[in-house]
């Protein structure tokens, strides 16, 4: 009898040695069951009454970052307002806390949060648990933290001068900066139970002699990081840096299992670039040779030095249609301007607003006699002394200033509201009206498709929302910077911002703004984007490459030099160009992707709109088995991590991965042709013969690269309608590398048709 | 025009006139008169100002700035310069077009060629460390940063270099810039203090305690941290009374119970006692939470019958109304030997208000001393859940119903080994109580204990103390800690004297019943 259950043992045993050879050596791979959505939602806890609104939270500027890195959504709640049934938070993965000031009841909380974690809710805790951590509530809060496997023991440890690390995990700790030399006081937590990961433990002395503080930990139940030792706050610099790695510490913290990861900022197996501008500016002169003598707009110089010369590079365009509104005190020319790069294949049509709105909270509650009351204050700041005792003496003198002095009802600077104030503040206007201004400028039947904030670019929800009911992407804010000025991703934005249950996306970039000094120099300081194109690309693709300035980088030469610098190269980078609204999309659509695990290695990726690229990192022994696989294009590998093209025509994307060792089981026609990287976007692959055609859209030439059966040839051919627009054959090398460039123009869709000649 | 020049002919003349005779006069030719000469030379003189004046490639360069013609200002220059012009003002204002065009790596090129050729100017120095900063050059700007340290001292500077090795986790370099610019006068009381930290957690005290001193001294010492590291390094270095005085200093017009708190628990540790002590009077009132310490200060110097006596005036000026402070009553009565005075303690802030522990401690205090009345009422107060863990109140519990089977059961399940001095009394009491009420033998006694009348009834003979609870005060805690801590240190255990009567706690010396 046991003879015969020899095979069936041996069979199992194979069959677990195969699975554990998919296993990453460091993740613990959790699988409950197949055909299960992947919970991708953490609920973020504030004090509304010391973090006022979610995008001012730690957890905000801080924590979201990678928490989008590693595939998660933020949800955002007040401790303050009525806590959600702890019976509706399944859709949950976990809890995160960021808490350092006094609660108002902490009792209440502790009391939640106890509920909400006894079902299951990982439970994640940067700072303390719910501060002031008396002792009276050092039972319960004991209780929490025994979901960890810690315990508190109530003492505080002030004075480190004695204390010493006794163990420390490089993965987790000093990942922006090494551990404090002197050590910060903190509060004396031990592990408890066989199933915590110390990642920091320090030994110090405590009131029943010494003890060994777990000071980051986590644990299938969660995670803790004792306050001082998540980020370091240099007050000489006035910057902050992680000294803990909060990727690592995410990742184990909220289940180290792995499921494909929406990435926002590749497309095609390479990364995204985009391009957008602020119509500020746009009708200063310009000061730059050349160009100054016939007394050019700096939005025309743009368009002559930035934008007609780089026709493979897309760029959307802001105007502020003030700017062309006479009765504003706006400048007629600027229409001209406008239709001329509106008119550009390449330039997609958006809007900065109409009247330039600088401080978004004052119109959410807009009162215009307190407008009228700042611009009447209003002294602009370089006005002469005898302009200003001029001024001053005809106001008392209650007369009105003659109509060829400077208009009060345009703003030179952002000390008042807006640019331009001579009408009341008209939302409606504001947003639809501006983008019907700039259409009119584009010729007939090419739509506006984006608005661009302004100012401090802080919308309150009642704006994004009338966009959002007209279609209607949005952009801007964030401001993010990754160098030796801000060394740190602290200064890298989340992917969005929430304001009202409205979402306003995050540009990828910094603009020229925090280069120069608020613009006031020196102008060359753009220059410096390169070192955060640099690092948010590599070892973490954070960000796309978004070229963002505003029109008035046309006025000054170093400017106008930094720009054209960064256009050349991504002209030269193996990027994929796209327009500002289609990034937008993307973004946005981040958050209503679904993930579904159909089987052990394979996922279903659905609802995801414009997004199409998903992420596996730390895959270096992993591959896309695209035998098993649906709708998936091909794969890139970038810095250890798996990208996987995914097709915009199949809905429910099926991806399944195996292990790279393993030979690439054979397709129906042989060994399938998969995309490697493409400069242009791909969809609708339909299978023919051996080959393929594909739908294509993009900027530039279309380079290209494949990975298929060694030595297999194709001829390529690039097809509008009926007109074959470029056909030519291509051959792939000994290992199986085609790469090849199409020579058309793909800003109109085409087909591209691969047949090949096996 | 005749005129004139008869004018400035006869001008020359009277100019020329000293020269009118003598050998001039016989030498020079007739035609050359001397008011000839001295026009000329005013006419040379005149052409070569003229000369001088005129604009050269400097100016010319400027004024093509001025007008915007940079290219051609540019090309200019770069001729110069590739003929050999390296000076200064040609250096600068190459500099500055690089930086106007965008051309980084000759604007830094040049710039760096500029302060090479002025090694000691301050504004030069402080142009290229801009430079370097505004491009990211982090190692060049820090380079160029002490550099210009070098040249002249600032405070900015100093504290910018020592914020970027900070922020980078450059321990080292930041001690040792932090030691160059204090060297210099830096004297920002931020770096001072973290200096001091960093000399701290070398092992430095004494360093540490001179950063801190200075910082101190000029009234800059604010946070209680700071504050208790320096006084922990003075007393590390003998310095006592210098740390007593300077608390007393911090104190003086701010209340802050748990720096002082902290202070005095430094100083106990210190074996400071007095110092301690008179920190604690000054620094508190009656009836709160830093005089209360003035007692477990008395009760760690084994002054008992202060200790009470301290207690008593205290409880009557305090309103304990923080349940942290009934607590250390509570354990400091009891530790002086008076579990009524803690009793009165715990009513004063509420007996449901009592933590549960101190409860559990209070009623088997009460009761080991027969006070039965306070016993019960503190027995009312303990909850359940907690009484089920305590088998002595509840065999106490059971003697009082008048169940002695039950309570000589859960007596007998209590494994009395492990019993320290007061609650092996107790127990003894108990089970002795249960015997004499169910009138059976003894079923089970410790190995020690002592059958008959010897036993323990709670009766308190002559005025003399019960002992109740183990020590539970803030300074005897910790005593008895350290005093475990020797115990397992130490190789062979001390042979326990044994007791005067065997089952009987040592100290007491209740005479037997029946007055043998």
């Amino acid at each position: 009898m046991f003879q015969s259950w020899r095979p069936l043992v041996l069979g199992i045993a194979l069959w677990l040695a195969a699975v554990a050879s998919l296993v990453p050596p460091v993740a613990a791979l959790e699988i409950e069951f197949s055909g299960r959505i992947v919970k991708r939602d953490i609920l973020a806890l504030y004090d509304g009454r010391r973090e006022r609104v979610p995008s001012e939270t730690r957890i905000h500027k801080f924590a979201e970052l990678p928490l989008n890195y590693l595939g998660y959504r933020v949800v955002y709640h007040d401790v303050n307002s009525t806590l959600p049934d702890p019976s509706s938070l399944d859709r949950y993965r976990g809890v995160l806390t960021w808490l350092i000031e006094p609660l108002r009841r902490p009792d209440t909380f502790v009391d939640w949060l106890d509920q909400a974690t006894a079902r299951g809710l990982k439970l994640v805790i940067l700072g303390e648990v719910a501060p002031p951590e008396s002792g009276v509530l050092l039972p319960k809060i004991n209780r929490l933290l025994g979901r960890i496997g810690l315990e508190h023991t109530g003492e505080y440890i002030d004075l480190t001068w004695q204390a010493f690390v006794a163990e420390q995990n490089p993965d987790f700790v000093g990942f922006e900066r090494p551990l404090d030399k002197v050590l910060p006081g903190f509060p004396l937590v031990l592990a408890k139970g066989s199933e915590v990961q110390q990642h920091l433990v320090v030994d110090a002395p405590a009131a029943g002699g010494r003890a060994k503080a777990a000071l980051i930990a986590t644990s299938p139940g969660g995670g803790y990081a004792s306050l001082s030792y998540t980020i370091f706050y240099e007050p000489n610099t006035d910057r902050v840096r992680w000294t803990l790695n909060p990727f690592a510490f995410f990742k184990a913290a909220f289940g180290a299992e792995r499921f494909p990861v929406p990435d926002t900022t590749t497309l095609s197996g390479r990364r995204i670039y985009f391009s957008h501008i602020d119509g500020d500016g746009w009708n200063n002169l310009t000061e730059i040779e050349g160009h100054r003598d016939a007394q050019r707009l700096s939005a025309e110089v743009i368009s002559r030095e930035a934008i007609q010369p780089y026709p493979d590079l897309p760029v959307s365009v802001g105007l502020i249609a003030g700017d062309t509104d006479i009765e504003l005190g706006g400048n007629p020319a600027a229409r001209t301007i406008a239709r001329t790069l509106f008119g550009m294949p390449q330039v997609e049509v958006a809007s900065h607003t109409y009247t330039h709105p600088y401080d978004w909270q004052f119109f959410q509650f807009y009162d215009r006699q307190a407008e009228l009351a700042k611009v009447e204050q209003y002294q602009p700041p370089d006005i002469s002394m005898r302009e200003r005792f001029t001024r001053t003496i005809t106001t008392m003198a209650r007369k009105e200033l003659p109509a060829d002095r400077f208009d009060k009802y345009v703003a030179t600077t952002d000390d008042l509201p807006r640019t331009y104030l001579r009408k009341p503040f008209d939302l409606d206007l504001e947003m639809l009206g501006s983008l019907a201004v700039a259409e009119s400028l584009a010729p007939a039947g090419k739509r506006a498709k984006i608005m661009l904030w302004s100012g401090d670019t802080t919308p309150f929800p009642e704006a994004i929302q009338k966009l959002r009911k007209a279609g209607i992407q949005n952009l801007n804010g964030g401001d993010s910077r990754l160098d030796r000025e801000y060394p740190s991703i602290t200064y890298v934005p989340p992917i969005s911002r929430l304001t009202g249950g409205e979402r306003q996306i995050y540009s990828g970039n910094s603009n020229e703004n925090t280069y120069t000094n608020d613009w006031t120099g020196p102008y060359y300081g753009y220059f410096m984007l390169e070192h955060t194109l640099t690092n948010t690309e590599r070892p973490r693709r954070l960000k796309p490459f978004n070229l963002y300035y505003h029109m008035y980088s046309g006025e000054k030469t170093s400017a106008l030099a930094s720009v054209k610098h960064f256009l050349d190269i991504a002209r030269k980078s193996a990027v994929v160009p796209t327009t500002a609204s289609h990034y937008a999309r993307i973004a946005d659509d981040f958050f209503v992707t679904e993930i579904e695990q159909v089987d052990l290695f394979s996922w279903a990726v659905t609802g995801r709109g414009a997004l199409q690229t998903v992420r596996f990192d730390a895959a270096e022994q992993l591959a896309v088995d695209f035998g098993r696989s649906t709708g998936v294009f091909g794969a890139n590998r970038h810095e250890g991590a798996l990208l996987v093209t995914l097709d915009p025509a199949v809905e429910r994307a099926i991806v399944t991965l195996r292990s790279r060792a393993d030979a690439e089981p054979p397709s129906p026609s042989g060994t399938a042709t998969t995309l490697v990287e493409s400069r242009w976007m791909l969809s609708r692959q339909i299978a023919e013969g051996c080959g393929f055609r594909t739908d294509a859209q993009g900027f530039g030439p279309g380079e290209m690269i494949w990975q298929t059966k060694a030595g297999r040839s194709f001829t390529v051919a690039a097809e509008r309608g009926t007109q074959i627009l470029h056909e030519g054959p291509v051959v792939a090398d000994a290992n199986g590398r085609l790469q090849f460039t199409i020579p058309v123009e793909a800003i109109e869709p085409l087909t591209i048709r691969m047949r090949c000649n096996d | 025009m005749i005129k004139i020049f008869k004018m400035h002919s006869g001008f020359a003349s009277t100019l020329a006139e000293p020269f009118a005779d003598g050998l001039f006069t016989r030498l020079a030719p007739a035609w050359l008169k001397p008011h000839i000469l001295v026009m000329g030379a005013i006419f040379a003189g005149a052409l070569a100002v003229g000369y001088l004046v005129l604009p050269g490639d400097g100016e010319r360069i400027a004024a093509l700035e001025r007008d915007g013609k940079n290219r051609q200002a540019l090309q200019i220059l770069e001729q110069r310069f590739a003929q050999g012009d390296r000076s200064q003002r040609s250096l600068f204002q190459l500099q500055r077009l690089y930086e106007h065009f965008g051309d980084l790596a000759k604007a830094k090129q040049t710039l760096e060629m500029l302060a090479s050729l002025r090694p000691r100017d301050p504004q030069v120095q402080r142009q290229l460390a801009q430079f370097y900063k505004l491009t990211q050059n982090e190692p060049a700007y820090l380079a160029a940063l002490k550099g210009q340290l070098d040249i002249r001292y600032s405070e900015p500077l100093c504290k910018e270099l020592i914020g970027i090795h900070r922020l980078n986790g450059n321990f080292a370099e930041e001690q040792s810039s932090m030691k160059e610019c204090q060297q210099k006068g830096y004297r920002r009381p931020d770096d001072i203090i973290r200096f001091a930290y960093l000399m701290a957690a070398d092992g430095d005290l004494a360093q540490a305690s001179n950063l801190l001193r200075s910082v101190d001294d000029r009234r800059r010492l604010k946070v209680d941290r700071d504050r208790l590291l320096f006084f922990t390094a003075l007393l590390s270095a003998g310095q006592a009374e210098e740390a007593q005085k300077r608390a007393l200093r911090w104190l003086k017009g701010s209340r802050d119970d748990v720096l002082v708190l902290l202070l005095i628990d430094n100083l106990a540790k210190e074996k400071r006692h007095d110092l301690a002590i008179t920190l604690a009077r000054e620094a508190g009132a009656p009836g709160d939470s830093v005089s209360l310490a003035v007692a477990e200060l008395m009760l760690d110097r084994e002054e008992v019958v202060a200790a009470r006596s301290y207690l008593k005036g205290w409880l009557e000026a305090a309103k304990i109304r923080d349940p942290d402070l009934a607590q250390r009553f509570v354990a400091a009565a009891l530790d002086a030997e008076d579990p009524e005075l803690a009793f009165n303690g715990a009513k004063s802030f509420g007996l449901s208000r009592v933590g549960q522990g101190e409860l559990v401690t209070l009623a088997e205090s009460l009761r080991a001393i027969g006070e039965v009345k306070l016993f019960q009422q503190v027995r009312e107060a303990i909850d359940i859940n907690t009484l089920k863990d305590h088998p002595l109140l509840l065999a106490a519990d059971a003697v009082d119903q008048g169940s002695p089977e039950a309570a000589r059961q859960l007596l007998s399940r209590v494994q009395v080994d492990g019993l320290d001095e007061w609650r092996l009394a107790l127990w003894a009491q108990l089970m002795e109580s249960a015997r004499q009420r169910a009138m059976v033998p003894d079923l089970q006694r410790p190995a020690n204990a002592q059958t008959g009348p010897a036993a323990v009834t709670g009766v308190r003979p002559g005025g003399r103390r019960f002992k109740a609870a183990p020590s539970r005060s803030r300074y005897a805690k910790r005593r008895s800690q350290q005093q475990q801590q020797q115990q397992t240190q130490q190789a062979q255990p001390q042979p326990k004297a044994p007791p005067l009567i065997p089952g009987v706690p040592k100290g007491m010396q209740f005479p037997p019943l029946g007055g043998q």
